[in-house]
């Protein structure tokens, strides 16, 4: 069939393209569909430290002398794909907070805010892009009788959507919008939040990706406090930075850095996370 | 300003010598032309017309004699063979000192090179003049088209080829007034009418062009009109089963104000018959004229064609698995440091198979460790698979028997179209090897791969075209040995349906246009006969034993497999099977589906190896 080679080579070349399509390694990463039937478990550790805030007017300022305060966390996300669009997840956090003020220092620890959540996902004809819709609900595992706190000890709603596609090849980028209220007291707060990250594949197992997040929490306790989980007005810009490699077919550690730019009544953040997503199967 | 003082002298040097020079040529006389100029263009540069841009073209007949030239034109039109297949002629008086000019188109049915050949034959002057040109596009009909100024366009005649006694049926008036002038012919023959185009666009108003209500078919049409004149005509829809018999047409007449848009929606004939149509939607307004092909689905699930199946059929392929069990395959894995990557290590796989015939195929594992699901990938018609790099798969890619160079002159040596190899004889033709090589490149999948990190109960196979047919007769012959088979654009279901529609198509193409071919050429082997074997091997046969989901794509224009019969093949795999598998339809492609389903292809392979296959 000579002179229908070309048809069927074109044909080929479109079946070709399927190794572009089937690396769908960040997949998990970049909030598109998990996969109906498929799982995604993200166990993560993050340490954070802080010396100095931002004041109310946004300006740097430093704890008291030997002030500090640093955390680390330990977080379980699991990702089900319950249809081919519709993902359910589930976030099991366990934190422990060490705080020194005023020359003494205090430890709590215990299970956080536990969220659990559906993103419904609008995805675009050739699966590149898609809108996402999410609503999660927040359940504290734990009760404030003892400082530091862990977190706001309020039952919480949280919605949110965001679009995620690929401004370049093996590349992708997803801008979010955020909207939580934490329901229990009257001072909330209630948090707005932008982020948008941009991810790229330096080759088949490897990805970077940048995040700018904003945060702003609205509450009418403005007071401030070293730990960031006990206060409820300031906001905040914050860098993170991450790269993660494959390394097998199922797993993929990340490590990941981020800093606090700017913001008001807040902690100035620096720390470190180290992530991994195993895909199931 | 040193620069400044060379250049001004030598600026008015170039002046001086201009001044001096000129007047040799503007007093030169210019020498009166002599005899008859003729000139015969077309407004398109390129000489490509299609239907949008009929063939048209100009001629100017300037008499500069001072007498009358009275003769007569004859035109010829001969194809690319030099076959004259259309002649004119006129008679032409051209007065003294005057020019005659007029437009005419050619009315073709075919696409072609073509050359116009127009022969002058005056009182005092005689000239032949040439001009090449291609057409392409379908056939039009002059009288669809409101006439342009042409006093003679009526006397192109396939009747007058050969006639060596040319009748002449119509003069070229001769211009007795002012000369024209040279601008006003140029812009009449670029006139309003030749720069504008209607761009035509249906949709079907079911995105997949599936119905299932005979009397709702409906289309969204868009009349974009881009000329700067009003266009008046008609729409017409003439629809015919895919096999050309001819269902109904509907006509609606069509007024469109210059630069405008035109929306409606066209309810097909009603529709009573489950099965695939083809309809013509046939555009022919004042200056524009054009027919496209589309293709619609009635009740796709309820077609049904007959099997046809030998008596003999599972006998025959009992034997012939029993056969290739007892060739020793001798599988030789060879690393192909060439083709493996960072990461990916590539291996070469060969394999004797049916009559100790060797193929080969790519094994091309992900280097992260792991246990890798599979993905078997098979060839289309003739096409020789590379390895591919999945992330989250390891890819064994085959090569059948006759790709191989080698192994296509064993066994092919009259060098045949591979379809026809050996089909004189079901036990010898080609494709009773070929469907065995499938076969064994699953056996080593299933024999070997533990070795290479293959997870045996994640097995998924995929193909388009050929490569989709074989992926089907694999499932089928090897059932329970793969979790799901992708199948874009599946071919070789049913030959006595894809015959009869094929011939049937405007232009006859592969695979029945080889097979009458070869009928021609061997006039003791009918096509009935090479049906008799090609039934052994035809895919609707295998299609009930396929126990796996399946991803199913067709096209309604695919000229190469019939969409009716792929259809109608879908419907023959148990129920079971059909409940878990999804079929895609794509009604304005021919032998391709679009980008977006292999995206999906993606999602579909990832979703099947959730689960592991039981065994």
């Amino acid at each position: 069939m000579p002179e229908n080679d070309n048809g069927m080579k074109k044909l080929l070349q479109r079946i070709l393209l399927l190794q572009l399509l089937l690396a769908l390694s960040f997949a998990s990463y970049a909030d598109w569909p998990i996969g109906k039937g498929r799982s995604s478990l993200i166990g993560a550790y993050n340490y954070f430290y802080s010396t100095k805030y931002f004041d109310s007017k946004g300006k740097l300022a430093t704890f008291g002398q030997g002030d500090q305060f640093q955390s680390h966390f330990f977080g379980l996300t699991m990702l089900h794909g319950i249809s081919r669009r519709l993902d359910l997840s589930v976030n099991v956090p366990f934190i422990i907070q060490d705080l020194v003020s005023g020359g003494i220092a205090k430890t709590n620890s215990g299970l956080g805010d536990i969220s659990v959540g559906l993103a419904y996902h609008f995805p675009s004809e050739n699966f590149q892009k898609h809108f996402t819709i999410k609503a999660n609900m927040i359940v504290p595992a734990y009760e404030n009788t003892k400082t530091p706190y862990i977190g706001y000890a309020s039952k919480g709603i949280q919605g949110a959507m965001n679009y995620s596609f690929s401004p370049v090849k093996h590349s992708f980028c997803v801008i979010e919008g955020a909207y939580t209220h934490f329901l229990d007291t009257q001072d909330g707060p209630i948090q707005y939040r932008g982020a948008i990250t941009f991810g790229k594949s330096l080759n088949k197992y490897s990805l970077v990706t940048f995040n700018f997040a904003h945060l702003d929490s609205k509450s009418s306790n403005t007071g401030f406090n070293i730990n960031p989980s006990a206060t409820k007005n300031f906001f905040s810009g914050t860098l993170t930075a991450t790269y993660g490699r494959k390394i097998t077919r199922t797993i993929t550690p990340y490590i990941q850095t981020f800093y606090t730019l700017y913001g008001s009544n807040v902690g100035l953040g620096m720390g470190a996370s180290f992530f991994f997503i195993v895909k199931i199967p | 300003m040193k620069k400044i003082q060379i250049i001004i002298p030598r600026i008015l040097g170039l002046v001086c010598f201009l001044f001096c020079v000129s007047p040799a040529f503007a007093f030169q006389k210019k020498e009166a032309p002599t005899g008859v100029e003729i000139i015969l263009e077309t407004p398109n540069k390129r000489s490509e017309f299609n239907a949008r841009n009929p063939v048209r073209y100009k001629i100017t007949l300037k008499n500069n004699f001072s007498n009358d030239q009275e003769g007569i034109l004859l035109y010829k039109i001969n194809n690319k063979a030099g076959e004259t297949i259309l002649t004119n002629s006129l008679d032409v008086k051209v007065n003294a000192r005057k020019k005659i000019e007029a437009v005419f188109e050619i009315p073709l049915d075919q696409e072609g090179e073509y050359t116009l050949f127009a022969n002058i034959e005056l009182t005092d002057h005689a000239e032949v003049i040439s001009r090449s040109f291609n057409y392409s596009g379908p056939t039009r009909k002059p009288n669809d088209r409101k006439k342009i100024p042409n006093p003679y366009d009526q006397n192109w005649s396939r009747a007058n080829v050969g006639n060596e006694q040319v009748s002449t049926k119509e003069s070229l008036v001769p211009e007795t007034d002012k000369a024209i002038p040279e601008e006003e012919i140029a812009s009449e023959a670029e006139g309003e009418e030749a720069e504008g185009e209607i761009l035509v666009q249906l949709k079907p108003y079911n995105r997949d062009g599936i119905y299932y209500d005979g009397k709702n078919i409906k289309y969204n049409v868009i009349l974009t009109n881009k000329y700067k004149i009003k266009q008046e005509g008609t729409f017409k829809i003439i629809v015919k089963t895919d096999d050309g018999k001819l269902v109904g047409e509907k006509e609606v007449k069509i007024s469109l104000h210059k630069k405008s848009v035109k929306k409606f929606t066209i309810t097909m004939p009603q529709i009573s018959n489950p099965g695939v149509y083809d309809f013509q939607a046939a555009l022919n307004v004042s200056t524009y004229d054009d027919t496209t092909r589309h293709s619609f689905g009635f009740k796709i699930n309820e077609i049904k064609t007959p099997y046809h199946r030998p008596p003999d059929f599972d006998e025959f392929w009992q034997i012939t698995k029993d056969e290739l069990a007892k060739i020793d395959p001798q599988y030789k894995v060879t690393l192909d440091e060439g083709r493996s990557t960072y990461f990916h290590t590539v291996y070469k796989v060969e394999i004797q198979s049916l009559g100790n015939i060797p193929f080969y195929g790519w094994l091309s594992i992900p280097k992260p460790k792991g246990k890798y699901p599979v993905l078997v990938g098979f060839g289309g018609y003739k096409i020789e698979l590379n390895p591919l790099y999945f992330d989250d798969f390891i890819s064994f890619t085959i090569n059948v028997r006759g790709i191989d160079r080698k192994v296509k002159e064993q066994i092919n040596p009259m060098n045949r179209e591979q379809l026809l190899v050996n089909i004189e004889d079901k036990n010898e033709y080609i494709y009773r090897g070929i469907y065995m090589d499938c076969v064994r490149a699953v056996e080593f999948v299933h024999s070997q791969g533990a070795k290479f990190g293959m997870d045996l109960k994640r097995v998924v196979a995929f193909g388009g075209s050929q490569g989709a047919s074989l992926a089907l007769v694999t499932a089928s012959l090897m059932p329970r040995k793969i979790n799901t088979v992708v199948a874009n654009n599946p071919i070789f279901f049913d030959w006595i349906r894809s015959v009869e529609i094929g011939k049937v198509q405007k232009e006859i193409s592969f695979p029945v246009k080889d097979m009458l071919d070869f009928e021609a050429k061997n006039p003791g082997f009918t096509m009935d006969n090479m049906i008799q074997t090609l039934q052994y091997f035809e895919v609707q046969n295998f299609i009930p034993n396929v126990v796996c989901s399946v991803l199913y794509a067709v096209s309604l224009l695919d000229n190469f497999a019939p969409a009716s019969t792929a259809l109608a093949a879908f419907n023959k795999m148990p129920i079971e099977t059909v409940e878990k598998s999804e079929l895609y339809v794509f009604p304005n492609l021919g032998h391709e589906v679009p980008r977006s389903h292999d995206a999906f292809v993606s999602t579909w392979f990832l979703e099947k190896v959730v689960h592991a296959r039981k065994r």
